[in-house]
């Protein structure tokens, strides 16, 4: 099986400790439009949220899109669908395709979860090493 | 082995919060940063780029 390893992402606290977090950069498309963006890897998301920030500069018009909340650990957001695919860095041609939602006061850019993400790789979270490990889950047999 | 494979962002400073980024391919520095994706777009042209939302540093986040 073919592993890729990424480094967390990490900054430095205001208590001079490094919060590291499982991001992956990934190239989000639709239509003509493509963005490279880093995605945080997030189990616990059914799917793909992304910044309602990036839906004028993917070229998705809100006003043509279904609105849909969000519910999270926090509260509920009031967002809006549209699809979308993408590409995670070091899987070219590997394109996922999705639904995914977008909401206005995303504290990070997109979160990739259940169906989107975690449905195409074996996800390995290595918090000890801050490193995540993905593997495309091979074809089924026919 | 506990070893240490992430990656630090090195840069990045108070004003960076709740704002857009534009970080180095290798993901190592903020290189500009603003309150729109769109101006911070426009700034960084055709550069090679990694855009993400710096989270505020004295803040703890479940998704």
């Amino acid at each position: 099986m073919d592993w890729k390893e990424y480094g967390y992402l990490g900054v430095l606290n205001n208590t001079g400790v490094i919060i590291y977090r499982p991001y992956v950069t990934i190239c989000i498309q639709s239509g003509d439009k493509r963005i490279s963006v880093d995605a945080l890897v997030d189990s616990g998301s059914d799917g793909m949220v992304i910044h309602a920030g990036l839906a004028k500069d993917l070229g998705i018009d809100q006003s043509k899109c279904p609105p849909k909340s969000l519910s999270g650990a926090t509260g509920v957001r009031d967002g809006f669908t549209s699809a979308v695919s993408y590409e995670v860095d070091g899987f070219r041609g590997y394109t996922i395709k999705t639904t995914a939602i977008f909401v206005p006061d995303l504290p990070v850019a997109c979160l990739i979860g259940q169906e989107d993400f975690f449905e195409k790789f074996i996800v390995q979270f290595k918090k000890h090493n801050n490193v995540l490990r993905l593997s495309k889950i091979p074809k089924k047999n026919s | 082995m506990k070893t240490n494979k992430g990656i630090l962002v090195k840069n990045v400073e108070k004003t960076h919060e709740n704002k857009w980024a534009a970080l180095s391919a290798d993901r190592t520095k903020v290189l500009a940063s603003s309150a729109n994706l769109r101006t911070l777009r426009k700034r960084m042209g055709d550069a090679k780029v990694v855009y993400t939302r710096i989270l505020p540093v004295d803040t703890s986040f479940a998704f």
